[in-house]
C-alpha cells in the first residue's frame, strides 16, 4: 500500500488518480451501500423530521409553508385523540397477540405431535396469513353483519345463556373493537403458529426424553423445558407481530373506518386521517416522528432481550 | 354540421390571429359542440401527435365510463386513459400531486368538497378563462348545486351527478288494510311522505314491527325495523345538515350548533336511531342497500340511486314498492325549511399540472354538458342521478329511473345545498361525525356533543386561519350554495 | 438392583423400516452390558425400548421381575445419558442434577444435601452455578454423569456417552465410567460402536447388526471365538485378515485359494470343514513373517513402536497384514515369506458365514 501511494504522484493528482489508489478504492462499495442506506432510509427520515418543524397543511401550498419550531409536536403531545388512538392501538395489539400467541402455540404443540393428516393441517392453518388483507376485511364486513353467520354461528352458544345473539359487531363501540382484533387473530395466528411449529420442530427431542427418564410429567415437560427453551420464539413471535400489530390499520379501514365514533380508530389510522383526510402534513409528521420514537425503542427493547436470550442458549459448538 | 367542422379550425385560426389577447368564443351551436371544437382546434394548434387524456376516475365508474371515453376519441382524436381508485383514496392522490406536481392526471373525478382544500393547494386549474370562450350552459341545473362548482369566486368543477339524498318509504306496507286509519287517527294526519323529520320518526315508530306479529291482517316473517339511515363514521355528516335545516356557521365562522336549534337536531338525528336495525352505525352502502331490498324495513333516508337498486336489484324483495318523498324538513321560526344535503354527486376538475389543461377543460365541458350529460345519466351501466331540469321530460332517463322518482328528485334539487365548501371540511365532518356518534351510543347528551362540536370546528378554523375561512364562508353562502342567507 | 431380561423384542417404524428384528436378552443384575454395531443396527433403538421412550412393536422387557412394557419412562427407576448428553441449556447445574428430585418433589434440604454430595463424589462443586455452556466437555460429561446417578437408578443406560469427546478425553473417561459402575453395582447397559470401548469396559458384549444380535459374549470370547464373519471383522485392530478359499483333505488338509496354497495343522481345521468352500481368518498377530511358507512383498508399514504392521501383497484379491516386533524394518517392495500360526487360523462357511467349530 505504501508503494501505491508513492506511485500516484506520477499522474497528475485527479479524482481518478485518488480513487484508483487501492485504500481508497477498496472503500467505493461500502461508500454505494451506505449512501443508498443513507438515501433509502435516512433521507425521508430527515425530510420527515424538517416538515414536522413547519407550519404546514396541504391545503397551501408547500410554498407558503415555513419552520415554525416544535409547535407541532406540542400540538400532538397536547391532542388527547393522539393518546386515546395510541393507547387503544396497545390494547387491541396486546390483546390480539396475546390470542394469536395462546392459538398459535396451542395448535402448534397439537399438530407437532406426528398424527396422520398433519400436513394438511398445517397448510390449513396457514392459508389465513396469505389472504390479502383488503380481503379478510371485506370477508370479514360480511360475516359480522349483525344478521349474518358470525352472530348465526353464536346463537346456539348464547341463546341458552340468555344472551341475544345479536352481537353489533361493527357498531356497538366494545364490539366492534373485538371485531377489528378477532379479524387480526384470524389472520395473524397462522404466523405465530409457524413460528411456534419450528420452535418445536427445534427442540432437541433428547431434552425431552431425558426428562421423561428423570420421571418429569407432562406438564412439568412442558412448564420446565419446552417452554422456557421455546422463548427465543415466543420473543420473535411477540416483536414481530407487535410491530405490525401496532400498525393496524387494514382492519380499522375495510371493518369501521375508525368507528362507531373513533372507538377502533388506531394510531395508524389516526395519522392517516390527520395526514390524508385531513391535510396537516406538519402534525402528521411530528406524531410520526414521535411514534417512531416510541415503537423503535419498544422493538429495540425486544431485541435486547431475544439476544440475550440466545446467547443464554447457545451450545458450543463441537462440543469437547 | 359538417360545414361547421370544417371551419371550425380556420375560423379558430382566424381569430387567434386577429386578436390573440381577446378570449373568443368557441365556434358551435350548442356546449359539446364547441368543446368537440375546441379539443380539434387545440389539437391542432399545438401540433399534438397521438393526444390523450388520463382520469383519476372513481373506480365505481370503470365499467360505464370507457364508452365515453372511446366516443371522445372518435370525435376529437384523443385518447382517454383511466387511473382508478375508490372514492376514499382520491383525495389523498390529489393532495399528492399538489405537492408532487408530476402532470400524471389531467382530470380529476371526485366530490365537490374535495375542492376547497385541492384549490387552496393550487392542484386545481381555475376553469374561468375557459368557460367564456366554451360557454358552458349550467342553466338547468339548480342554483345551489350550480354553487358549489365555484369556490371563492372561481370555478374548478363540472357537476355531473345529482346525488342529494331523499326519502323512500314503502308503499305495499302503507297501504295494508287499516293500517293509514289507525295512523290517522293516533297521529292525526295521513301517513305519507312527511313533511317534517319528526313526522318521519312517527311513521318510523308506527311501523316499527316485530317479528311474528300480526297488524293489518299480516303476519311478519321477519322484524320490520321503522327506518334506516347513514349513521356510521363518515357517513353522518352528509345527513345531519338535513336535520339542522340553516347555515352551520354565522359570517364570522362562529358555529351555530350548539344553540337549542342545534341541540335539537342533534337529539332528532339520533333519536330515530332506535328504529333502525341496531348494527346501523358499522354500515355504509354495501350494508344498506341490500337490507333495503330484503324488505327489512319500513323507510330509508338515502342516496337517490336506492331506488334503483329497489327496483333492479336481482335479489330485491320490493320491486314497485318504493314510494319517494321529497326530504322532510325541519320548523324554524314556524317555517318549514327542507334542506337535502348533496351527499356525493360526483363530478370534474382540471389538474393545474396536467400538460394540456385546456384540452382536459373541453373533455369535462363536453361530457357534462346538457345533451351529453344526460346520455350518461340515462346509462344503466352508469350512477350517475339525475340534477338538471330538463332529465324531467328525458325519456331515457325517465325510463332508467321512473317518472315518480324523477319527480320527487327534482322537486327535492329545490331543497338541494352544498356540504360544507371550506378548507379543511374533512376534519370539520370528523368532529361532528365522532361527537354524532357518542349521542348515538349514549356517551354523551346532545347539549354536551354540540358544546363540543363547537369547540372542535372553532379549532379547526384557527388552525386553518380564522380570517381565510370567513372569506371563504361568506363567499359561499353569497354564491347560494347553502340556499340560506346570513340572518 | 436389577436384572433386565429382554424376550424377543422387535420394534419395526412404519412400513418397512425394522429397526430391532426379534432381540432376546438376559443381562444379570450388576452387569455392564454392552451392545457395539455398526450405525443404524438398531442399538439405540433397543436401549429406548428398555427405557421406555420406545414402545415395542412385540416382545417384553423385564426389569427385576416386573413386565415394565406399560410403564412410563419415569416409573422404571433408570437413568439414561444420552449421546450428546441433553443437558438442559437453560438451567445451572445446578438445577440440571436436581432435576429429577425436584419433579419427585424431594424436600429442598434434601435435594439440596444429595446434589452437594453427588457434585463432589464427580468433582463439579465449583460448576454448580454455572450453565451447561460454559462447562467443557469432560465438565458437561461429569455433570450428565451426576445427573443421572443422583436418584442411584438401578439401571444406568448409556447411548454412546463419550463419542462426542476428544480422543484423549474419551480413553481418560473410560477408566471413570469403570470406576463409577464399580462404586454403583448398578446395571450399565452401554451402547458404542467403538471396539475398544466395549473391549475395555463391558463384563459382556452383545454384537448387534441388522436388528439382531450377533454374538453374546465376553470381550475375549468375542475377540478369539467371533461367532461369524461379520463380528471377526468388526473386532480387532488391524482388522482380522480374511481369505476364501477351499480346503481340501487328500492325506493333510491344504487350505487352498486362487493364489495360495498352504498347508493347515489338522488341529486348526475343524472336522466339519473340509471339501467345502470356506473363509479363513487370520488376525494379523497370527501372520508369521519368517523362512517358510509362501511369498509375498511388502507394500506399506505402519510402525507402532513395539510393533510394526506389515501391509503385503501375495497375488491375492485384497493384501494380508502381519504385526511384527518393532526393532525390525522392512522396506517396500521387499520379499517376504509368510505362514499362518495354526492355533490363530478360523475357519468360516463361506454360505452363511458362521464359525465352523
Ligand atoms: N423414529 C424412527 N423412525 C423411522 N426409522 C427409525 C426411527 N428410529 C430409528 N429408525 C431406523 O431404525 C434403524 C435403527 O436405528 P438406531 O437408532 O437404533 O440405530 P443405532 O444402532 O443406534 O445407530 P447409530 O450407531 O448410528 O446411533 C435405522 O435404520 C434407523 O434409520
Ligand atoms: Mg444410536
Amino acid at each position: 500500500m505504501v508503494a501505491e501511494t508513492e506511485t500516484a504522484p506520477r499522474r497528475p493528482a485527479g479524482l481518478t488518480a485518488w480513487l484508483a489508489q487501492e485504500r481508497v478504492f477498496r472503500l467505493v462499495p461500502f461508500v454505494m451501500v451506505e449512501g443508498m442506506f443513507l438515501l433509502l432510509l435516512a433521507l425521508p427520515f430527515v425530510l420527515t423530521i424538517y416538515i414536522s418543524l413547519l407550519r404546514w397543511r396541504a391545503n397551501r401550498p408547500f410554498e407558503q409553508a415555513y419552520v415554525q419550531g416544535f409547535v407541532n409536536y406540542a400540538r400532538v403531545i397536547g391532542e388527547p385523540e393522539f393518546w386515546w388512538s395510541l393507547g387503544r392501538t396497545f390494547y387491541f395489539a396486546g390483546a390480539a397477540v396475546t390470542l394469536e400467541l395462546v392459538l398459535g402455540f396451542s395448535l402448534a404443540m397439537l399438530v407437532h405431535q406426528a398424527f396422520r393428516g398433519r400436513r394438511l393441517y398445517i397448510t390449513i392453518f396457514l392459508i389465513p396469513m396469505m389472504v390479502v388483507p383488503v380481503v379478510v376485511g371485506y370477508n370479514f364486513s360480511m360475516i359480522y353483519v349483525d344478521s349474518g353467520p358470525l352472530n348465526q354461528i353464536l346463537a346456539p352458544i348464547l341463546t341458552p345463556f340468555g344472551v341475544t345473539a345479536r352481537i353489533r359487531w361493527l357498531s356497538h363501540p366494545i364490539a366492534a373493537q373485538w371485531a377489528i382484533i378477532l379479524a387480526d387473530v384470524w389472520q395473524w395466528t397462522s404466523l405465530t403458529f409457524l413460528i411456534f411449529l419450528s420452535g418445536f420442530a427445534a427442540l432437541p427431542p433428547e431434552l425431552i426424553n431425558a426428562a421423561r427418564v428423570m420421571g418429569a410429567s407432562r406438564w412439568q415437560i412442558f412448564r420446565r423445558i419446552q417452554l422456557p427453551l421455546l422463548k427465543p420464539a415466543i420473543i420473535i413471535a411477540v416483536v414481530i407481530r407487535t410491530m405490525e400489530a401496532l400498525k393496524l390499520f387494514d382492519q380499522a379501514v375495510l371493518l369501521t373506518f375508525g368507528g362507531p365514533g373513533d372507538s377502533t380508530q388506531t394510531i395508524a389510522f389516526f395519522l392517516w386521517r390527520q395526514v390524508w383526510q385531513f391535510n396537516k402534513y406538519g402534525f402528521g409528521a411530528a406524531a410520526s416522528v414521535l411514534l417512531l420514537l416510541l415503537f423503535s425503542s419498544l422493538i429495540y427493547g425486544g431485541i435486547y432481550l431475544l439476544v440475550r436470550e440466545r446467547a443464554l442458549l447457545q451450545q458450543p459448538e463441537g462440543r469437547g | 354540421m359538417k360545414q361547421v367542422r370544417l371551419l371550425a379550425p380556420i375560423a379558430l385560426c382566424l381569430a387567434l390571429a386577429c386578436t390573440p389577447a381577446q378570449a373568443q368564443t368557441l365556434p358551435g351551436d350548442t356546449v359539446e359542440e364547441r368543446a368537440i371544437n375546441g379539443a380539434r382546434a387545440y389539437v391542432e394548434d399545438h401540433q399534438l401527435q397521438n393526444p390523450s387524456l388520463t382520469i383519476l376516475l372513481i373506480s365505481l365508474f370503470r365499467n360505464a365510463m370507457p364508452a365515453y371515453a372511446q366516443q371522445w376519441e372518435e370525435l376529437t382524436g384523443i385518447k382517454v386513459n383511466f387511473i382508478e381508485y375508490g372514492y376514499t383514496d382520491i383525495p389523498s392522490k390529489i393532495m399528492a400531486e399538489a405537492i408532487a406536481k408530476t402532470g400524471q392526471y389531467d382530470v380529476f373525478n371526485h366530490f365537490p368538497y374535495v375542492v376547497p382544500d385541492a384549490a387552496g393547494a393550487g392542484v386545481l386549474m381555475p376553469l374561468d378563462d375557459y368557460t367564456e370562450r366554451g360557454r358552458p350552459d349550467f342553466s338547468g341545473i339548480e342554483p345551489a348545486l350550480r354553487a358549489q362548482q365555484r369556490y371563492n369566486g372561481k370555478q374548478y368543477f363540472f357537476l355531473l351527478d345529482g346525488d342529494h339524498i331523499i326519502l323512500v318509504l314503502r308503499k305495499d306496507i302503507l297501504d295494508l288494510p287499516g293500517a293509514k286509519e289507525e295512523f290517522q287517527a293516533q297521529h292525526g294526519w295521513e301517513p305519507g311522505c312527511p313533511e317534517t323529520m319528526a313526522q318521519w320518526e312517527q311513521l318510523a315508530s308506527f311501523f316499527h314491527t316485530k317479528k311474528g306479529d300480526t297488524r293489518w291482517g299480516k303476519t311478519f316473517d321477519q322484524d320490520l325495523y321503522g327506518a334506516m339511515g347513514y349513521r356510521a363514521i363518515n357517513f353522518s355528516y352528509r345527513h345531519f345538515p338535513a336535520y339542522f335545516g340553516g347555515l352551520l356557521f354565522d359570517q364570522d365562522m362562529n358555529p351555530l350548533v350548539n344553540t337549542p336549534h342545534g341541540v335539537e337536531a342533534i337529539r332528532a338525528f339520533s333519536s330515530i336511531v332506535q328504529y333502525m336495525p341496531p348494527d346501523i352505525q358499522g354500515w355504509g352502502t354495501p350494508q344498506i342497500y341490500p337490507f333495503w331490498a330484503s324488505g327489512q324495513a319500513f323507510s330509508v333516508m338515502s342516496f337517490p340511486s336506492i331506488v334503483g337498486y329497489g327496483n333492479k336489484n336481482p335479489q330485491t324483495q320490493i320491486v314497485g314498492q318504493q314510494l319517494s318523498c321529497i326530504v322532510p324538513g325541519v320548523m324554524r321560526d314556524g317555517q318549514l325549511v327542507r334542506r337535502s344535503p348533496q351527499a356525493a354527486g360526483t363530478g370534474y376538475m382540471v389538474n393545474r399540472h396536467g400538460k394540456h389543461p385546456e384540452l382536459a377543460y373541453y373533455f369535462l365541458q363536453w361530457f357534462t354538458g346538457p345533451q351529453q350529460g344526460d346520455v350518461a345519466i340515462a346509462d344503466p351501466q352508469g350512477f350517475w342521478d339525475p340534477m338538471r331540469r330538463s332529465n324531467l321530460d328525458n325519456p331515457a332517463i325517465v325510463e332508467k329511473f321512473g317518472s315518480q322518482f324523477i319527480e320527487t328528485t327534482m322537486a327535492n334539487t329545490k331543497y338541494a345545498i352544498s356540504l360544507l365548501m371550506l378548507e379543511g371540511n374533512y376534519e370539520y365532518f370528523n368532529v361532528l361525525d365522532k361527537n354524532l356518534a357518542q349521542v348515538m351510543q349514549g356517551n354523551l347528551t346532545p347539549e354536551q356533543a354540540a358544546a363540543r362540536i363547537e369547540r372542535g370546528w372553532n379549532s379547526v378554523t384557527d388552525d386553518v386561519g380564522r380570517d381565510y375561512q370567513i372569506e371563504s364562508w361568506r363567499n359561499g353562502v353569497a354564491s347560494g350554495a347553502y340556499l340560506d342567507t346570513f340572518q | 438392583m436389577a436384572r433386565i431380561v429382554l424376550e424377543n423384542l422387535v420394534k419395526t417404524f412404519g412400513a418397512g423400516v425394522t429397526a430391532v428384528a426379534g432381540v432376546s436378552l438376559d443381562i444379570q443384575d450388576g452387569e455392564f452390558m454392552i451392545f457395539v454395531g455398526p450405525s443404524g443396527c438398531g442399538k439405540t433403538t433397543t436401549l429406548n425400548m428398555i427405557c421406555g421412550l420406545e414402545q415395542p412393536t412385540s416382545g417384553q422387557v423385564i426389569i427385576g421381575d416386573r413386565v415394565v412394557n406399560d410403564l412410563e419412562p419415569g416409573e422404571r427407576h433408570l437413568g439414561m445419558v444420552f449421546q450428546n448428553l441433553a443437558l438442559f441449556p437453560h438451567m445451572t447445574v445446578f438445577e440440571n442434577i436436581a432435576f429429577g428430585l425436584r419433579v419427585r418433589k424431594v424436600p429442598t434440604a434434601d435435594l439440596n444435601e444429595r446434589v452437594s454430595r453427588i457434585a463432589e463424589t464427580f468433582q463439579i462443586t465449583h460448576l454448580l452455578a454455572k450453565k451447561p455452556a460454559q462447562c467443557s466437555g469432560g465438565e458437561a460429561q461429569r455433570v450428565a454423569l451426576a445427573r443421572t446417578t443422583i436418584s442411584s437408578p438401578d439401571v444406568l443406560l448409556l447411548d454412546e456417552p463419550l463419542s462426542s469427546l476428544d480422543a484423549k478425553l474419551r480413553v481418560e473417561m473410560r477408566t471413570e465410567l469403570k470406576r463409577l459402575h464399580e462404586q454403583l453395582r448398578s446395571t450399565f447397559v452401554y451402547v458404542t460402536h467403538d471396539q475398544a470401548e466395549a473391549m475395555t469396559m463391558a463384563d459382556r458384549i452383545a454384537v448387534m447388526q441388522g436388528g439382531r444380535i450377533q454374538q453374546l459374549g465376553t470381550p475375549l470370547e468375542i475377540y478369539r471365538r467371533p461367532a461369524n464373519l461379520f463380528v471377526a471383522g468388526f473386532f480387532g485392530m488391524p482388522t482380522m485378515n480374511l481369505i476364501s478359499g477351499r480346503i481340501c483333505d487328500s492325506d493333510s488338509p491344504r487350505f487352498q485359494s486362487e493364489n495360495l496354497d498352504l498347508k493347515l495343522p489338522a488341529k486348526a481345521v475343524p472336522r466339519t470343514g473340509t471339501d467345502r468352500d470356506v473363509c479363513i481368518g487370520v488376525r494379523s498377530e497370527h501372520v508369521l513373517l519368517g523362512a517358510q511358507g509362501a511369498a509375498g512383498r511388502v507394500q506399506l508399514t505402519e510402525p507402532l513402536g513395539d510393533e510394526t504392521l506389515v501391509f503385503f501383497d501375495y497375488g491375492g484379491p485384497s493384501q494380508l497384514v502381519a504385526k511384527y516386533r518393532g526393532d525390525r524394518t522392512f522396506n517396500v517392495g521387499e520379499a517376504i515369506v509368510f505362514d499362518f500360526d495354526p492355533k490363530g487360523v478360523l475357519v468360516f462357511d463361506a454360505e452363511d458365514e458362521t464359525r465352523l467349530a
